[in-house]
């Protein structure tokens, strides 16, 4: 036998585990189980603290939002039975309506409210009021800028809680960009101006040729993990049913540590089915809420939603409303809770959305991951069907970073099969990604509300991580998602 | 206490966060997995604190372990390992080239090596430089091939080869000149 083998064999038969007995010198310290004991009771209580906070507020905002709500609606519905009252009154006083002795508008108001009939009051929110002969103004509207002089416009010659009379909106459509009169149909009474503002128009006025004009809020519909909307028709309050499969796969070159940190950007191995129900609420003028719950990969998630337009400068002007988009999900689809705000901005000229940044805060992995993401998406002429395609570059800096990872390693045999079956936590980690890559997509609308949708994204990612050693790392992937979108 | 005779029971005690289940694990695998902190680190608070770190992650992790696939010896093994990696890489492993000159003669190779006890294998594993231990710790005693032990610590596998013939080398030299007094 040679020294080597005698050497090797030497160790390999004193530490065969067998062997090993307590002999005094390798029994631990007392105090370790202690110090251990320490650390779990501090996990348990770090546990329930942030998701439950959040959690929480999330709950007491969502109610805020359905008071303030229903006490909106309470509002209209006195609003609308004031004016109905005054009718009453005038009509009492005089059944002849052409001689009503009364300002412009509110004889207009009046003489649309008595050929109403028995519509359903209920859907008016606000009204205005319009004086014909200004609204030649309207014509020729192509531009976001020409949208904002039709708004500026409108605020100045209508009068809130006024009626308009029956055909006076005619000249309103006969500019590109807006729907005709003959078309509203298809599109359940509802038109939206490029801008955001929108002219509701109830079936029952329609049918009896009367027209009244609501100015509606602009309202971010908040995609749903799997599948976007499927029009463009942004409604006040809706319901979203979504649910499909979401997959991706992983090519990783890199060194067990690489290999593991890849799982908390969620770039990895992944299949699974997600369903969620959502339901979106507008609160105010600016703000919205959402609140859904979902089954994904045979766990229950909940996400809640805030948007609200910002406006930076002259930007709303030249490029329309962005979004700040809030969600917290416990946990997303990847199997992780994150807190991510998003501003988006849509450009309203070109059938564009430019995402700005993204921040995104996962308190299951605690890190706080800032992205500056170059995403464009060509959404095609009509927005509601087709295909649509957008080019990725993402950088972004990861400015802390520790992976609690036991559950994904343990399902996924690749990193797995890197890190010998184990996991690790890296603490005060960061780092710097550019992803690049694009993605294809394709919408088929089955009715108005609702349709299939189905994506694939291509990534190539460079990655270089920072902490008490510094290493890199290459991945790439591709990504898909597809499944059926229904709101009501 | 109760105490817990089936392993799996006791495993299943521990998901469900019982700290008597926990304690008892504990007891069980303590002097085994303290031994290989030992072989890994340089000085028994070194291992202490690795091991306090390992159990912290066995007990978060446990619920991932799948008897299935394995016994529980070999998955909390390699947790230890790992944990030991990963504090040796935060402390900037190296991986230097140390001449013969510079090496140091343990006092307690006195005897021939497979005549030594565990105690004294342990001692003369510690006494090695970092990089030369956790090669021979890999290579020898877990079993990694050299491409293995390239990608778990960073290195390319020729290093690894390198450093293994080294630590064999200061063994030998140890046993030599103690030989040869």
């Amino acid at each position: 036998m040679s020294n080597n083998d005698n050497i090797e064999g030497t160790f390999r038969d004193s530490f065969n585990p067998d062997n090993i007995t307590n002999q005094g010198w390798n029994e631990p310290s007392d105090n370790v189980w202690g110090k251990i004991e320490d650390d779990l009771v501090k996990r348990n209580r770090s546990f329930f603290g942030f998701p439950f906070f959040m959690l929480a507020s999330g709950l007491l905002i969502l109610l805020m939002g359905v008071g303030y709500l229903m006490n909106q609606n309470n509002n209209l519905a006195k609003q609308v039975n004031e004016i109905k009252l005054e009718l009453e009154n005038c009509g009492s006083q005089n059944r002849d309506k052409k001689n009503i002795v009364l300002p412009q508008a509110k004889r207009q108001s009046l003489e649309v409210f008595s050929s109403l009939g028995d519509f359903d009051k209920s859907k008016i929110t606000e009204t205005v009021a319009i004086q014909t002969e200004e609204t030649e103004i309207t014509k020729n509207i192509k531009s976001v800028n020409d949208a904002e002089k039709l708004n500026s416009t409108l605020e100045t010659i209508f009068q809130p809680n006024e009626i308009v009379p029956a055909g006076s909106l005619e000249s309103l459509f006969n500019y590109d960009g807006i729907l005709q009169p003959n078309e509203i149909s298809k599109v359940d009474k509802v038109v939206a101006i490029n801008n955001g503002r929108q002219i509701l128009f109830p079936e029952e006025l329609h049918q009896q040729e009367s027209y009244l004009i609501s100015r509606k809020l602009n309202i971010t519909i908040l995609q749903p993990n799997v599948a976007a909307p499927i029009t463009d028709i942004k409604p006040k309050y809706f319901v979203s049913l979504s649910g499909g499969i979401i997959g991706s796969s992983l090519v990783s070159k890199g060194s067990q540590a690489t290999a593991l940190v890849e799982l908390i950007d969620r770039e990895y191995a992944k299949l699974g089915s997600i369903i969620e129900v959502k339901y979106t609420s507008a609160i105010s003028k600016k703000w919205s809420l959402g609140a859904g719950l979902g089954l994904s990969n045979q766990e229950f998630i909940t996400e809640y939603d805030i948007s609200l337009p910002y406006q930076v400068g002259d930007e709303r002007i030249e490029n329309g409303s962005g979004y700040i988009d809030f969600e917290h999900s416990l946990p997303t689809s990847f199997g992780n809770m994150d807190t991510e705000l998003r501003l988006r901005r849509p450009n309203a000229d070109l059938p564009l959305e430019e995402k700005n940044v993204n921040i995104d805060f996962d308190i299951k992995h605690r890190f706080l991951k800032l992205t500056a993401p170059l995403s464009i998406d060509y959404l095609g002429k009509d927005l509601i069907s087709g295909f649509y395609f957008g080019l990725d570059l993402v950088p972004s800096y990861i400015i802390s970073a520790r992976s609690g990872i036991s559950s994904v390693v343990s399902q996924h045999s690749k990193i797995e099969s890197v890190n010998n079956g184990s996991t690790s936590d890296y603490n005060d980690l960061q780092k710097v990604n550019l992803a690049l890559g694009s993605h294809l997509g394709y919408r088929y609308p089955i009715t108005l509300k609702s349709g299939l949708e189905f994506n694939v994204k291509y990534l190539r990612n460079l990655n270089s991580y920072f902490s008490s050693d510094s290493f890199s790392s290459q991945s790439h992937g591709l990504q898909f998602s597809g499944g059926y979108f229904f709101r009501f | 206490m109760k105490t817990i005779i089936n392993e799996l029971d006791l495993i299943t005690e521990c998901i469900n966060d019982s700290r008597a289940a926990q304690k008892q694990l504990y007891g069980l695998y303590s002097v085994k997995m303290y031994t290989i902190c030992l072989r890994y680190m340089s000085n028994k608070m070194d291992a202490e604190d690795i091991l306090q770190e390992g159990w912290v992650k066995v007990f978060k992790q446990i619920r991932t372990f799948d008897p299935n696939r394995g016994n529980f010896y070999s998955w909390i093994k390699r947790i230890f390992i790992n944990t030991n990696l990963e504090y040796l890489r935060k402390k900037r492993l190296q991986f230097e080239d140390i001449s013969d000159i510079e090496i140091k003669y343990s006092t307690s190779l006195n005897k021939p090596i497979h005549d030594m006890a565990l105690q004294e294998l342990v001692n003369v594993l510690q006494e090695l430089p970092p990089g030369y231990r956790s090669v021979f710790n890999l290579y020898v005693l877990e079993g990694y091939t050299h491409k293995e032990i390239g990608e778990t610590l960073n290195i390319s596998p020729n290093t690894s080869k390198t450093q293994l013939m080294k630590a064999k080398q200061m063994m030998q030299a140890k046993v030599h000149v103690l030989r040869a007094v």
